[in-house]
């Protein structure tokens, strides 16, 4: 067996593993350059002139990259120092990773197919960290990688061994237990598919819809060929008339399609609750079961227009506790759900909500976003209308009623509940967008202030979780201080597992 | 025995009255070389370009070389005015790192969220014997925290007491969830 205490080197297999990212680094990277040095080979072969820069710069990237890849496994160390996994590596810029193996989420044992042959394999630290890719031992052997997964695995549970016995036998003395929370029926599913926010789709129709009109032309044009006049009076209002049905057509088509895509998606929602983990089931072609493990959930996102208010449908999002490059696969969300089903999960995770009140947000953020979004942008347009002397150019100041509208309302019915146990907060112009997250759950909290803000004795909170993170603009620092405080407080004395 | 204290919020510890230490003054030193190299190699690479120009080209020069002067002399002032604000903190249950000139920023991380902490060195840290101290928290980059120019050992230090204080935060979060399941 290896001594783990003592740094260790790579396995000369990693240098397989050191080459393809050189090979993949460069094609993702330097593509413009070399499509661009492959033109410029068949231009030369044609011309016979030119210059080698391109050359030059490509073989420099291709060197710096390859040296910069055997700089990194030549002095690539791990180890084990008592309870964590030690990653060194780096000349130029020298890192030293720790990680404690209480932090550890997961490890991984990858195999690409050249480490099948060579009977190696990638350790993978999952830590829900950022950069987490960072935390990985590029190459061990097979037997080596199963048994320091093994030796972390006993660490870890060295360490926490006690309450997974208590744990387990909790389970086995409780008889299983199964509610279930949300049943999205087929009805809701029309409606949502109906009534959600069909830009998305409308927009991948509008390609769709051009090439038939390009095939149309053909049509128009022979008609027009036939008769002059008839290209004069008819001609105009036909391509019109032409316009306004593929017009319908296409918002027509993008309907449908929600639909049908949605139930096909989500036919038979359901989220049932079996042994304290949330389950969600759903799907027609096919059906995917997805587990949410309560202790995981970060942040519960809903969201409500006016249409889906009068059907009483919430959409809802669930964040969890992620690393960086996982985060959409670990989000859950769905585009509705009875709106009663939704509270009552809600209530089920963060209990009964307090009260919404104005989060006490200055009306300077008003003017300030007003003069940022609204004002700006507006400088150059009316600078090139002003020279133009078009009256036109007046519209753009339809932009700014807009964004003063816009910025009034969001000011106007932004709002906050907080108790002991739970921070709500919401912003809402057309739609009321809520997030909720346990007090326990934060992780970090930020007070930022721009030059504007503190001459005015004003600051926007920023509180974190694993999944996310919501901010509060333009309080006043002292309450925005006070908050701070009080959510440190309330997750430092938090001794719940919180991810 | 199932309590419910009231807290006195002003009575919480306040995390905005503590004395913070500032970075390393090589800092300014460090940002200053990295200052002029940038400004030296555009300057370089644009001296080479209006080689052999003439006319209204030259002044078309002229004013990027004015357009780089000012830009190193505006970083070198912010990076002046900034230092002074530019500090972290320990205490007892979390970090507290502050940065920015224009847009300020206070960050606070408690001891039980932090997910690993690294620690890098560049060529310049190395030469003036600083390190930057990164600490990961879960999940999104944007609750991370970095603080640069700490002094080497000083680093290392941190890092070490981070470490043993996430795994103390850990074994005692253990502890509780036991007796809380005993509880139940």
């Amino acid at each position: 067996m290896m001594d783990y205490s003592q740094p260790q080197r790579l396995p000369s297999i990693a240098l397989l593993r050191v080459f393809l990212r050189v090979i993949r680094a460069i094609l993702s990277n330097l593509w413009p350059l070399l499509i661009l040095y492959v033109l410029r080979l068949n231009r030369r072969a044609e011309e016979s002139s030119g210059d080698d820069n391109f050359v030059y710069v490509i073989y420099g990237v291709l060197i710096l990259t390859v040296l910069n890849a055997l700089v990194r496994y030549f002095t690539f160390r791990w180890q084990i120092d008592g309870d964590a996994l030690v990653i060194r590596h780096g000349v130029i810029r020298k890192v030293d990773l720790r990680i404690p193996f209480e932090r550890i989420q997961s490890i991984d044992l990858q195999q690409p197919w050249y480490y099948q042959i060579g009977k190696a394999a990638r350790f993978v630290v999952d830590t829900a960290g950022s950069k987490s890719s960072e935390a990985e031992i590029w190459a061990l052997k097979m037997t080596e990688a199963e048994a320091l997964r093994s030796y972390i695995h006993d660490k870890k549970a060295e360490i926490d061994s006690e309450v997974v016995m208590e744990t387990t036998d909790q389970v086995r003395a409780s008889e299983p237990t199964e509610r279930e929370w949300i049943r999205v029926d087929i009805s809701t599913l029309i409606k949502i598919g109906l009534f959600r926010n069909h830009l998305r789709s409308i927009a991948a129709f509008i390609g769709g819809a051009f090439y038939l009109y390009s095939q149309l032309q053909e049509f128009l044009e022979a008609d027009e060929i036939n008769s002059k006049i008839a290209e004069v009076a008819e001609g105009v209002p036909m391509v019109l008339s032409i316009f306004v049905i593929l017009a319908v057509l296409v918002v027509v088509a993008a309907i449908l399609f929600s639909v049908v895509v949605t139930i096909f998606r989500f036919f038979g929602f359901t989220i049932v609750e079996r042994n304290g983990a949330l389950v969600a089931r759903y799907g027609l072609t096919s059906v995917k079961t997805r587990q949410l493990r309560p202790k995981k959930i970060q942040i519960l996102r809903t969201e409500q227009g006016p249409v889906f208010k009068a059907l009483k449908i919430l959409k809802f999002k669930i964040e969890q506790a992620y690393a960086e490059k996982v985060r959409n696969r670990e989000d859950f969300s769905i585009p509705g759900s009875p709106q009663q089903m939704v509270v009552d999960l809600r209530t089920r995770i963060f209990g009964e909500l307090p009260k919404m009140t104005h989060t006490g947000a200055s009306f300077k953020w008003f003017w300030y976003r007003v003069t940022r979004l609204g004002l700006l942008p507006l400088i150059v347009p009316i600078g090139v209308g002003f020279y133009l002397e078009d009256p036109i150019w007046l519209l753009v100041f339809a932009w700014l009623l807009f964004q003063a509208g816009y910025s009034y309302l969001l000011w106007r019915n932004q709002g906050v509940a907080i108790d002991d146990k739970v921070l709500a907060v919401r912003k809402q112009v057309i739609f009321d967008r809520r997030a909720v997250m346990q007090l326990s759950r934060v992780q970090a909290v930020e007070i930022q202030s721009s030059w504007f803000q503190r001459n005015r004795g004003l600051c926007t909170l920023k509180i974190e979780t694993a999944g996310g993170a919501v901010s509060m603009p333009f309080l006043h620092k002292e309450d925005a201080e006070k908050l701070a405080n009080y959510l440190l407080y309330k997750s430092e004395t938090a001794k719940l597992d919180w991810m | 025995m199932f309590q419910n204290i009231s807290i006195d919020i002003d009575q919480l510890p306040k995390s905005e009255e503590v004395d913070f230490h500032k970075v390393s003054p090589k800092y300014k030193k460090v940002q200053l070389i990295i200052t002029t190299l940038i400004a030296l190699v555009i300057g370089a690479i644009g001296a080479t370009g209006a080689l052999g120009m003439d006319g209204l080209m030259v002044y078309g020069w002229y004013g990027t070389g004015g357009l780089l002067i000012l830009f190193f002399l505006l970083r070198t002032l912010f990076i002046q005015k900034a230092y002074p604000w530019k500090g972290y903190v320990l205490r007892e249950k979390d970090v507290i790192y502050r940065t920015g000139l224009i847009w300020r920023k206070v960050v606070i991380i408690p001891f039980a969220r932090i997910q690993h902490g690294e620690l890098t060195e560049g060529i310049l840290d190395r030469i003036f014997g600083l390190k930057k101290l990164r600490i990961y928290t879960a999940g999104g980059s944007s609750s991370d925290l970095s603080i640069p120019a700490l002094p080497k050992e000083r680093a290392e230090q941190l890092r070490r007491y981070l470490m043993n204080r996430v795994i103390e935060e850990a074994e005692e979060e253990q502890v509780e969830d036991k007796s809380m399941l005993l509880e139940e």
